[in-house]
């Protein structure tokens, strides 16, 4: 099947921040999460994707068709719910829906009415009396009322309270059943992740540290506990980050089984979560 | 397109009504003499009220951000605003008319220049070289960056008229005034206005050429 998006050696540069020649793909059918610090470079993808910035360098498809030769036909297939609301406040979610609808052309009105429906926004309220989390939902409303196939969101949680968070993710995954869509979504709460995403791709410093399926991660990575006599030069090779304190150490590995192997009941393994491979990899008091 | 230009309207109901009172001000305080120039600075006057509020609120909400994401080239975004001033200058245009009927039926006792045709081209030209000034600017910095310039260039676009024009008398040969007065004079009144409006949409394909290339360039 092909990629529903692809990014090839993507640079960006800027004073004091360079986005490092990243590749990574994305399949239909999958919701892959963007994860990494803030500041690491994921609203920049996003922006590049969205071609709100120019790139320097690089490539960027979208349903197999360059970003920016097929820039409208691309962006009349994607819905996207970014970290903060751009719509025009003063504005009724009546009156964005009528400036908005027209320029889609596979737009629903049912669908939108639906939605409205089901997320209780009412659609004369004016969008700056709309809480934050009624915003994100208007945003999301409008994204799945014109068929779009591949949904970008960059940080739509966050901010957000945990009910309407999981209400979004419920939302996602029952829309992640037709194959045919795809799913970017970028934040740094890595907890919305572990249960509906299937690809996991951390961006750290403007560079990809891995992009892999998210249960290769969490089968092989472990986090590795032991007393501070095992810890030698030799070990340290295996760690991509380690916590030291007086009782003993506590760092990840991405190949537990090895570890295991190696010493056996003298150290103990757990299955880590998607923040604490974000955190070993990119916290720099935890370098091995 | 259209769309786009009904979310100006839609976004700045308020700032519609401040240009509506600003012509009742202008009528009222300028007195007869101006004649058609009257509609004139009506016109550039209601274009810059709207033109500043409509940008100001892209740049408060940064929609151009959502603009951009959506499948909107940058090129209908660019006309959509310079097609604006039409409507503008029509809500003007109607505003200063029932000004002038209002006037008239409640026997104000002042005498409200009516609108000609003359004032109206003279007026376009006006609100075009005005704008076609302004908006390449605008493109290319965004409203918070080129609101100084905006401010500027409104004000000391009518002071500078009558200096321009001196300007030029002080400098050209009397042969050359006359022979441009009488350029004008051998002219119907129908051949310089239309005159006018070319030279108009000449000046605003121009900025627009401009406006595009800048906000083609500009990233968000």
């Amino acid at each position: 099947m092909s990629a529903i998006l692809e990014i090839k050696n993507l640079r960006k540069e800027f004073k004091g921040f360079t986005l490092k020649d990243i590749s990574f793909s994305l399949e239909r059918g999958f919701i892959m999460g963007f994860i990494g610090p803030n500041g690491a470079g994921k609203s920049t993808t996003i922006k590049l994707i969205m071609n709100l910035l120019k790139k320097d360098g690089g490539e960027i498809k979208v349903f197999g068709l360059d970003n920016i030769k097929h820039e409208q036909e691309i962006k009349n297939r994607i819905g996207f719910v970014f970290d903060e609301s751009y719509f025009y406040e003063e504005l009724t979610i009546q009156e964005m829906k009528g400036i908005i609808a027209p320029v889609y052309k596979n737009w629903s009105d049912q669908a939108f009415a639906k939605y409205l429906k089901e997320f209780d926004l009412p659609p004369r309220k004016k969008i700056k009396a709309l809480s934050k989390g009624m915003k994100m939902k208007f945003s999301l409303a409008i994204a799945l009322s014109h068929e779009a196939e591949l949904l970008i969101l960059d940080e739509p949680t966050s901010g957000l309270d945990p009910l309407i968070r999981s209400e979004l993710l419920d939302i996602l995954s029952s829309l992640i059943q037709d194959e045919n869509k795809g799913i970017f979504f970028s934040t740094h709460i890595t907890s919305d992740l572990d249960k509906i995403a299937d690809y996991i791709t951390l961006i750290h410093n403007g560079e990809i540290v891995f992009s892999s399926a998210k249960d290769d991660i969490l089968d092989n990575y472990g986090i590795v506990k032991g007393d501070r006599s095992l810890l030698d030069k030799e070990m340290r090779k295996d760690f991509i980050g380690i916590k030291e304190t007086s009782f003993g150490f506590e760092g990840l590995v991405s190949d537990k089984d090895k570890i295991r192997r190696l010493y056996k009941d003298r150290v103990v393994i757990e299955k880590p979560s998607l923040e604490d491979v974000m955190l070993y990899y990119t916290r720099r008091d935890f370098n091995a | 397109m259209l769309n786009l230009i009904l979310k100006d309207i839609l976004i700045q109901k308020r700032a519609i009504l401040i240009g509506f009172l600003y012509i009742i001000f202008f009528v009222l305080i300028f007195p007869e003499k101006l004649g058609s120039a009257i509609l004139a600075i009506a016109l550039v006057t209601i274009n810059y009220i709207l033109v500043a509020s409509s940008s100001a609120s892209e740049d408060k909400t940064n929609s151009h951000i959502l603009l951009n994401s959506l499948p909107i080239s940058r090129r209908n975004i660019v006309l959509a605003k310079y097609l604006s001033l039409i409507v503008y200058s029509t809500i003007g245009i109607v505003a200063y008319m029932i000004i002038d009927m209002v006037a008239e039926i409640v026997n104000l006792p002042i005498e409200v220049h009516p609108v000609s045709l003359e004032g109206i081209v003279y007026g376009l030209f006006a609100v075009g070289l005005f704008n076609g000034i302004y908006l390449p600017i605008l493109f290319k910095l965004g409203y918070i960056k080129s609101k100084a310039v905006h401010f500027l260039l409104f004000f000391t676009f009518f002071g500078s008229a009558s200096y321009v024009v001196n300007f030029f008398k002080e400098r050209m040969s009397p042969a050359a005034v006359e022979n441009i007065v009488a350029f004008f004079m051998e002219r119907s009144d129908l051949q310089i206005g239309l005159l006018l409006l070319g030279i108009t949409f000449v000046m605003l394909l121009i900025s627009y050429s401009l406006s595009l290339s800048f906000y083609k360039k500009r990233e968000f």
